[in-house]
């Protein structure tokens, strides 16, 4: 574990019977870092970050806080509408983590008056629009003053004001020096947070700077068109069917694209914008059969 | 511990699950004894039957009170998901605190029966109810969602349990000599019905054992759930 880690995952898997959800996952997140995770729908995301939190067991491997008295906050994708108002809630979370009365009362002011929720606090949560309810699940998560904050998607199903007021408020926690762990599906929350983002693909975790980083040291020493590729932040990736002479042919074409081997034969290439229509035409005349594209915005 | 229970107890009471259970049981046991008049014991036999089974349902709706992403939220702040599970049990036991209460001062302080209980009697008989629907609340436990996510197949195994509770002595006498030892494996809600039918006779160690065998067989079952879901933790969510 390195010195200044909070939290280091080593080589993490978790089987659910025969289906791996989570393999050799090495994670570690240092104080006042910021690490993203993203994914296609059921890729594990959820998965990882309740193993960070310590909610579910894994199958192998090791997870190592930087003390025994770590204090995590963990805001769920969504928080259920509770029969109550939001101090009765805050207040039952409190008590249950042992917090002051005192203490407990004057954190539920100053969430109130940080999340902007001052007017609502005498209402009961069920009839608190998503956002309110989103903004309730970040303050029980930071009731605490937490070191690391785990947030599974927290800005899904937000509307535009609620989304820019969760940010500037989860900037303003960032600032005060916690460490943030979210999964996101858009790349909003990683471009206003910064940090390092990573993908996870079949169970595996994938840097998606690292990525973004070949990619751009790869066009450095091509040509400029390469580089206004780069400046869109744009890659695309496809599924395709294709024969081993089909792969030949195209690896010899475009040197560039990055291929990987997906399940039942399938491969994947992920393209630069400046390859992609000439990429697009050669498949076409080749008759390669594409199962999916998918563009993509790579962390800059 | 109490923090839970508060909390526990605004969550169940503001669901209002615990509606259907009190109300059947009030109404049916102020029914019950609307013909005058009963005799003392056999009619506590009846009220703890009656209770083992509200208790079940009490702690059936309890164990799921929570949405799962809250009960992850619970577990983090209260550190332990083995005690916010005991929270659960120990909570439904004492909500059955006030009907074992009713079900024993009811009929006593409104002449209900064919003579003045004595003070041993309604505390033996308090007693016994506590542990009627002790053995309640640990047998449904087990028929949450958390270890058995279909309804239907948890309802249906739940009520076999419960009828299985009620028929050990039959089911006792139909095995075979060898096998009567199972007996011992199953519910032991017929040691306390049964003593009640014979309490005059009865003696002060057959009295105990009948109070001791359900709470000790309820305190088993609670120990070896909350074990099974320690290991498993959330992921049964």
């Amino acid at each position: 574990m390195n010195r200044d880690s909070l939290i280091t995952l080593k080589k993490i898997s978790k089987r659910y019977g025969s289906r791996e959800v989570l393999s050799n996952i090495s994670l570690s997140l240092r104080q006042g870092e910021c690490i993203m995770i993203r994914g296609s729908n059921g890729s594990g995301k959820s998965t990882l970050l309740k193993i960070v939190a310590g909610l579910i067991p894994f199958t192998a491997g090791e997870r190592q806080l930087a003390h025994a008295k770590l204090v995590i906050g963990y805001a769920p994708d969504h928080l259920a509408r509770l029969r109550m108002t939001s101090t009765e809630y805050l207040t039952h979370m409190g008590r249950l983590s042992r917090m002051p009365k005192e203490q407990l009362q004057t954190r539920i002011e100053q969430l109130h008056a940080f999340f902007n929720l001052e007017q609502s606090k005498s209402l009961k949560m069920t009839h608190f629009s998503k956002g309110m309810l989103q903004k309730v699940n970040l303050m029980q998560a930071t009731l605490h003053d937490p070191e690391l904050l785990v947030l599974d998607e927290p800005l899904s199903g937000l509307d535009k004001e609620s989304v820019q007021h969760l940010l500037s408020s989860l900037q303003q926690i960032k600032a005060a020096g916690t460490s943030i762990l979210a999964a996101v599906h858009d790349t909003l929350l990683a471009s206003e947070l910064g940090g390092t983002t990573f993908w996870i693909k079949q169970g595996r975790l994938e840097n998606s700077n690292m990525q973004a980083a070949a990619l751009h040291s790869s066009q450095l020493s091509s040509v400029a068109a390469a580089q206004k590729s780069v400046e869109k932040g744009a890659v695309f990736e496809l599924l395709l069917e294709l024969s081993e002479q089909q792969l030949q042919h195209l690896t010899h074409l475009f040197p560039e694209v990055v291929w990987s081997k997906e399940r039942h034969g399938l491969m994947t290439a992920i393209v630069l914008q400046k390859d992609y229509y000439s990429l697009m035409s050669e498949m076409v005349q080749q008759k390669i059969e594409m199962i999916s594209l998918q563009r993509k915005e790579v962390a800059k | 511990m109490i923090a839970l229970l508060s909390y526990l107890h605004s969550c169940y009471i503001r669901s209002y699950r615990f509606g259907p259970p009190v109300f059947i049981f009030l109404f049916g046991i102020t029914f019950i004894y609307m013909v005058v008049p009963n005799p003392v014991m056999e009619s506590y036999s009846f009220s703890i039957s009656f209770l083992f089974v509200i208790s079940a349902a009490i702690s059936y709706s309890m164990m799921d009170i929570e949405a799962p992403s809250q009960e992850a939220v619970t577990m983090l702040h209260a550190g332990s998901f083995i005690r916010t599970t005991f929270g659960k049990l120990l909570y439904s036991w004492l909500f059955t605190l006030p009907l074992a209460l009713f079900a024993v001062l009811y009929p006593a302080l409104f002449n209900k029966f064919d003579r003045v209980a004595g003070l041993d009697e309604l505390t033996l008989s308090l007693l016994y109810h506590l542990a009627g629907s002790w053995l309640g609340i640990t047998l449904a436990c087990w028929f949450s969602s958390k270890l058995v996510r279909s309804r239907t197949t948890s309802f249906l195994s739940l009520s076999l349990v419960i009828v299985v509770a009620f028929c050990v002595s039959p089911l006792e006498k139909e095995l075979p000599d060898s096998l009567k030892p199972l007996k011992w494996l199953l519910p032991p809600l017929d040691e306390i019905i049964q003593l009640l039918f014979h309490f005059e006779d009865a003696t002060l160690a057959s009295k105990l054992l009948a109070l001791a065998a359900p709470l000790l067989y309820g305190t088993i079952l609670c120990a070896l759930f909350l074990m099974l879901l320690n290991k498993r933790r959330l992921d049964s969510l």
